[in-house]
Protein backbone atom coordinates (compact mmCIF):
# COMPACT_ATOMS: atom_id res chain seq x y z
CA UNK A 1 0.00 0.00 0.00
CA UNK A 2 1.21 3.10 -0.94
CA UNK A 3 0.25 5.64 1.39
CA UNK A 4 1.63 9.49 1.35
CA UNK A 5 2.15 10.49 4.58
CA UNK A 6 3.03 14.17 4.29
CA UNK A 7 -0.54 13.95 2.54
CA UNK A 8 -1.71 14.10 6.58
CA UNK A 9 0.19 16.92 7.56
CA UNK A 10 -2.06 19.11 6.21
CA UNK A 11 -4.99 19.77 8.99
CA UNK A 12 -7.31 19.71 5.92
CA UNK A 13 -6.57 15.89 5.05
CA UNK A 14 -5.70 14.91 9.01
CA UNK A 15 -9.17 15.91 10.00
CA UNK A 16 -11.37 13.38 7.85
CA UNK A 17 -8.66 10.82 8.52
CA UNK A 18 -8.96 11.39 12.15
CA UNK A 19 -12.36 11.37 12.54
CA UNK A 20 -12.34 7.45 10.33
CA UNK A 21 -9.90 6.23 12.79
CA UNK A 22 -11.91 7.23 16.00
CA UNK A 23 -13.90 3.63 16.26
CA UNK A 24 -10.68 1.94 15.73
CA UNK A 25 -9.83 3.13 18.87
CA UNK A 26 -12.86 3.44 21.15
CA UNK A 27 -14.05 -0.23 20.60
CA UNK A 28 -10.33 -1.43 21.29
CA UNK A 29 -10.02 0.57 24.48
CA UNK A 30 -13.40 -0.78 25.38
CA UNK A 31 -12.21 -4.30 25.12
CA UNK A 32 -9.01 -4.04 26.70
CA UNK A 33 -10.37 -1.96 29.39
CA UNK A 34 -12.97 -4.70 30.26
CA UNK A 35 -10.26 -7.70 29.53
CA UNK A 36 -7.38 -5.73 32.02
CA UNK A 37 -9.81 -4.99 34.59
CA UNK A 38 -11.57 -9.03 34.55
CA UNK A 39 -7.33 -10.25 34.12
CA UNK A 40 -6.38 -7.75 37.16
CA UNK A 41 -9.01 -8.61 39.69
CA UNK A 42 -10.21 -12.40 38.58
CA UNK A 43 -6.85 -13.49 37.38
CA UNK A 44 -4.56 -12.40 39.83
CA UNK A 45 -3.23 -13.39 43.27
CA UNK A 46 -5.01 -11.62 46.20
CA UNK A 47 -1.62 -10.79 47.48
CA UNK A 48 1.27 -9.34 46.15
CA UNK A 49 4.17 -9.98 48.59
CA UNK A 50 2.85 -7.43 51.48
CA UNK A 51 0.50 -6.12 50.37
CA UNK A 52 -3.34 -7.06 50.47
CA UNK A 53 -6.23 -6.88 47.88
CA UNK A 54 -5.72 -2.94 47.81
CA UNK A 55 -2.49 -3.53 45.62
CA UNK A 56 -4.58 -3.58 42.60
CA UNK A 57 -4.45 -0.03 42.47
CA UNK A 58 -1.82 -0.79 40.43
CA UNK A 59 -3.59 -1.56 37.69
CA UNK A 60 -4.11 2.04 36.59
CA UNK A 61 -1.64 4.13 38.75
CA UNK A 62 0.90 2.31 37.15
CA UNK A 63 0.07 2.67 33.29
CA UNK A 64 -1.32 5.82 34.28
CA UNK A 65 1.94 7.19 35.43
CA UNK A 66 3.56 5.33 31.76
CA UNK A 67 1.22 7.28 29.96
CA UNK A 68 1.93 10.67 31.98
CA UNK A 69 5.68 10.28 30.58
CA UNK A 70 4.93 8.59 27.69
CA UNK A 71 2.43 11.61 26.37
CA UNK A 72 5.37 14.32 27.28
CA UNK A 73 7.70 12.84 24.83
CA UNK A 74 4.79 12.93 22.26
CA UNK A 75 4.07 16.62 22.91
CA UNK A 76 7.96 17.80 22.60
CA UNK A 77 8.03 15.24 20.02
CA UNK A 78 5.48 17.45 18.12
CA UNK A 79 6.95 20.75 19.16
CA UNK A 80 10.32 19.61 17.76
CA UNK A 81 8.99 18.74 14.36
CA UNK A 82 6.30 21.72 14.76
CA UNK A 83 9.97 24.29 15.26
CA UNK A 84 12.17 22.37 12.83
CA UNK A 85 9.15 22.14 9.63
CA UNK A 86 6.93 24.63 10.57
CA UNK A 87 3.97 22.36 10.51
CA UNK A 88 0.28 23.53 11.83
CA UNK A 89 -0.83 20.52 12.52
CA UNK A 90 2.23 19.01 14.58
CA UNK A 91 1.58 22.20 17.14
CA UNK A 92 -1.96 21.36 16.74
CA UNK A 93 -1.28 17.54 18.10
CA UNK A 94 1.06 18.63 20.61
CA UNK A 95 -1.52 21.36 22.67
CA UNK A 96 -4.42 18.38 22.19
CA UNK A 97 -2.30 15.76 23.88
CA UNK A 98 -1.32 18.11 27.07
CA UNK A 99 -4.69 17.90 28.64
CA UNK A 100 -5.02 13.89 28.26
CA UNK A 101 -1.07 14.23 29.72
CA UNK A 102 -2.04 16.12 32.42
CA UNK A 103 -5.14 13.79 33.53
CA UNK A 104 -2.94 10.81 33.84
CA UNK A 105 -0.69 12.94 35.56
CA UNK A 106 -3.36 13.84 37.94
CA UNK A 107 -4.65 10.06 38.07
CA UNK A 108 -0.82 8.44 38.64
CA UNK A 109 -0.87 11.11 41.82
CA UNK A 110 -4.35 11.05 43.11
CA UNK A 111 -4.47 7.05 42.43
CA UNK A 112 -0.41 6.90 44.39
CA UNK A 113 -2.15 8.58 47.55
CA UNK A 114 -4.69 5.95 48.06
CA UNK A 115 -2.30 3.40 47.34
CA UNK A 116 0.68 4.96 49.19
CA UNK A 117 -2.13 5.40 52.31
CA UNK A 118 -3.02 2.00 52.20
CA UNK A 119 0.56 0.58 51.83
CA UNK A 120 2.81 2.82 53.60
CA UNK A 121 0.61 4.39 55.86
CA UNK A 122 0.73 8.13 54.06
CA UNK A 123 -1.39 10.33 51.78
CA UNK A 124 1.81 11.82 50.15
CA UNK A 125 5.98 12.00 50.94
CA UNK A 126 8.21 13.74 49.43
CA UNK A 127 9.86 11.02 47.61
CA UNK A 128 11.63 11.83 44.84
CA UNK A 129 9.57 9.76 42.31
CA UNK A 130 6.50 11.73 43.39
CA UNK A 131 7.70 15.25 43.91
CA UNK A 132 9.07 14.71 39.75
CA UNK A 133 5.34 13.87 39.06
CA UNK A 134 4.18 16.48 40.92
CA UNK A 135 6.41 18.50 39.04
CA UNK A 136 5.49 16.80 35.33
CA UNK A 137 1.61 17.89 36.54
CA UNK A 138 2.69 21.51 37.19
CA UNK A 139 4.72 20.86 33.68
CA UNK A 140 1.68 20.59 31.41
CA UNK A 141 -0.78 23.44 33.78
CA UNK A 142 2.33 25.42 32.45
CA UNK A 143 2.22 24.53 29.15
CA UNK A 144 -1.63 24.66 28.78
CA UNK A 145 -1.90 27.97 30.32
CA UNK A 146 0.66 29.14 27.73
CA UNK A 147 -1.05 28.20 25.28
CA UNK A 148 -4.46 29.84 26.34
CA UNK A 149 -2.52 33.36 27.65
CA UNK A 150 -1.51 34.53 23.98
CA UNK A 151 -3.86 34.89 21.76
CA UNK A 152 -1.73 34.71 18.33
CA UNK A 153 -1.79 31.61 17.89
CA UNK A 154 1.18 31.26 16.06
CA UNK A 155 3.35 32.72 18.62
CA UNK A 156 1.46 30.79 21.54
CA UNK A 157 2.46 27.39 19.82
CA UNK A 158 6.24 28.43 19.47
CA UNK A 159 6.45 29.60 23.20
CA UNK A 160 4.54 26.52 24.62
CA UNK A 161 7.01 24.09 21.78
CA UNK A 162 10.34 25.60 23.37
CA UNK A 163 8.61 25.07 26.86
CA UNK A 164 7.55 21.56 26.03
CA UNK A 165 11.10 20.67 25.10
CA UNK A 166 12.99 22.75 28.38
CA UNK A 167 11.06 20.59 30.31
CA UNK A 168 11.54 17.29 28.69
CA UNK A 169 14.61 16.73 31.12
CA UNK A 170 11.70 15.58 33.57
CA UNK A 171 11.20 12.24 31.83
CA UNK A 172 14.35 10.57 32.67
CA UNK A 173 14.51 12.03 35.55
CA UNK A 174 11.05 10.75 36.92
CA UNK A 175 11.92 7.34 35.42
CA UNK A 176 15.62 7.14 37.39
CA UNK A 177 14.65 8.57 40.49
CA UNK A 178 13.74 5.43 42.11
CA UNK A 179 15.29 5.46 45.16
CA UNK A 180 16.63 8.50 47.05
CA UNK A 181 20.11 9.67 46.01
CA UNK A 182 21.06 10.04 49.71
CA UNK A 183 19.88 6.99 52.08
CA UNK A 184 21.23 9.16 54.68
CA UNK A 185 19.13 12.00 53.84
CA UNK A 186 15.81 10.77 52.88
CA UNK A 187 14.32 7.14 52.69
CA UNK A 188 12.61 6.82 49.32
CA UNK A 189 8.97 5.11 49.17
CA UNK A 190 9.42 3.98 45.16
CA UNK A 191 11.94 1.23 45.20
CA UNK A 192 13.66 -0.61 42.46
CA UNK A 193 11.79 -3.85 41.07
CA UNK A 194 12.85 -6.01 38.57
CA UNK A 195 9.97 -6.88 35.72
CA UNK A 196 11.43 -10.86 36.25
CA UNK A 197 9.94 -10.58 40.09
CA UNK A 198 6.13 -9.35 38.74
CA UNK A 199 3.84 -12.32 39.15
CA UNK A 200 2.82 -13.29 35.05
CA UNK A 201 -0.47 -12.55 35.47
CA UNK A 202 -0.42 -9.28 37.19
CA UNK A 203 2.38 -8.01 34.53
CA UNK A 204 -0.13 -9.08 31.70
CA UNK A 205 -3.30 -7.37 33.16
CA UNK A 206 -1.15 -4.50 33.71
CA UNK A 207 0.45 -4.10 30.24
CA UNK A 208 -3.58 -5.41 29.11
CA UNK A 209 -4.24 -1.96 30.88
CA UNK A 210 -1.59 0.48 29.43
CA UNK A 211 -2.48 -0.83 26.09
CA UNK A 212 -5.84 0.18 26.98
CA UNK A 213 -4.79 3.66 28.14
CA UNK A 214 -2.48 3.94 24.84
CA UNK A 215 -5.32 3.18 22.73
CA UNK A 216 -7.51 5.57 24.44
CA UNK A 217 -4.66 8.49 24.39
CA UNK A 218 -5.27 8.27 20.83
CA UNK A 219 -8.78 8.09 21.06
CA UNK A 220 -9.54 11.38 22.98
CA UNK A 221 -6.08 13.32 21.26
CA UNK A 222 -7.59 12.68 18.04
CA UNK A 223 -11.21 13.26 19.11
CA UNK A 224 -9.28 16.91 20.72
CA UNK A 225 -7.22 17.78 17.73
CA UNK A 226 -10.34 17.78 14.71
CA UNK A 227 -12.29 20.44 17.56
CA UNK A 228 -8.75 21.99 17.49
CA UNK A 229 -8.83 22.12 13.68
CA UNK A 230 -12.09 23.23 13.46
CA UNK A 231 -11.32 26.31 15.65
CA UNK A 232 -8.16 27.50 14.07
CA UNK A 233 -9.96 26.95 10.34
CA UNK A 234 -13.18 28.16 10.63
CA UNK A 235 -12.73 30.66 8.35
CA UNK A 236 -11.33 28.78 5.34
CA UNK A 237 -13.04 26.95 2.55
CA UNK A 238 -12.33 23.79 2.84
CA UNK A 239 -14.52 23.90 6.57
CA UNK A 240 -16.96 25.58 5.15
CA UNK A 241 -17.04 22.11 2.36
CA UNK A 242 -16.96 20.16 5.31
CA UNK A 243 -20.26 17.43 4.45
CA UNK A 244 -21.23 17.71 8.04
CA UNK A 245 -21.58 21.99 7.83
CA UNK A 246 -23.16 21.55 4.32
CA UNK A 247 -25.85 18.27 4.78
CA UNK A 248 -27.76 21.02 7.53
CA UNK A 249 -27.22 23.91 5.90
CA UNK A 250 -29.60 22.64 2.73
CA UNK A 251 -32.49 21.60 4.32
CA UNK A 252 -32.65 24.53 6.35
CA UNK B 1 -14.09 -12.73 49.61
CA UNK B 2 -15.22 -9.43 47.57
CA UNK B 3 -17.55 -8.70 51.08
CA UNK B 4 -14.33 -8.00 52.94
CA UNK B 5 -12.30 -6.29 50.32
CA UNK B 6 -14.81 -3.70 49.71
CA UNK B 7 -15.25 -3.30 53.76
CA UNK B 8 -11.15 -3.26 53.91
CA UNK B 9 -10.46 -1.36 51.45
CA UNK B 10 -13.76 -0.15 49.27
CA UNK B 11 -12.95 3.22 50.42
CA UNK B 12 -9.28 3.45 48.99
CA UNK B 13 -10.41 1.05 45.51
CA UNK B 14 -13.62 3.09 45.58
CA UNK B 15 -11.96 6.47 44.94
CA UNK B 16 -8.96 5.40 42.70
CA UNK B 17 -11.52 3.75 40.68
CA UNK B 18 -13.86 5.89 40.72
CA UNK B 19 -12.26 9.21 40.00
CA UNK B 20 -10.58 7.51 37.40
CA UNK B 21 -13.67 6.12 35.83
CA UNK B 22 -15.08 9.46 36.06
CA UNK B 23 -12.24 11.37 34.45
CA UNK B 24 -11.35 8.98 31.38
CA UNK B 25 -14.94 9.18 31.02
CA UNK B 26 -15.87 12.61 30.72
CA UNK B 27 -12.97 13.30 28.45
CA UNK B 28 -14.31 12.13 25.46
CA UNK B 29 -18.33 13.21 26.46
CA UNK B 30 -16.89 17.10 26.51
CA UNK B 31 -14.92 16.73 23.09
CA UNK B 32 -18.19 15.35 21.83
CA UNK B 33 -20.01 18.15 23.35
CA UNK B 34 -17.48 21.10 22.40
CA UNK B 35 -17.63 19.62 18.84
CA UNK B 36 -21.10 19.62 18.62
CA UNK B 37 -21.39 23.39 19.80
CA UNK B 38 -18.66 23.93 17.21
CA UNK B 39 -20.34 22.24 14.30
CA UNK B 40 -23.61 24.06 15.49
CA UNK B 41 -21.58 27.89 15.35
CA UNK B 42 -20.06 26.74 11.94
CA UNK B 43 -23.43 25.78 10.19
CA UNK B 44 -24.62 29.35 11.90
CA UNK B 45 -22.07 31.16 10.44
CA UNK B 46 -22.00 28.93 7.27
CA UNK B 47 -25.63 30.05 6.53
CA UNK B 48 -25.38 33.70 7.69
CA UNK B 49 -22.90 34.29 5.14
CA UNK B 50 -24.79 32.38 2.35
CA UNK B 51 -27.95 34.92 3.33
CA UNK B 52 -25.12 37.86 3.28
CA UNK B 53 -24.82 37.06 -0.61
Amino acid sequence: MNLNWFKYSSPASFYPFAGKLLPWFFWPTVLLTVAGLYWGFFQTPDVLTDQKEYYRIIFIHVPAAWMSMWLYIVIAGWSLVGLIMNTRLSYMMAAATAPTGAIFTFIALWTGAFWGKTSWGTWWDWDPRMTSELILLFIYMGYMALQAAIDDKRRADKASAILALVGVFMIPLIYWSINCPDPYQCTALHQRSSIKDIESNILWAMLTMTLAFWLYSFYVIFKRVRNIILEREKHTDWVNQLPEIQSVKGGS
Amino acid sequence: MWERIIADYGFYMGWSFGVTAVLMLLEPVLLNFQHRKMLQRLRRISRTNQTDR
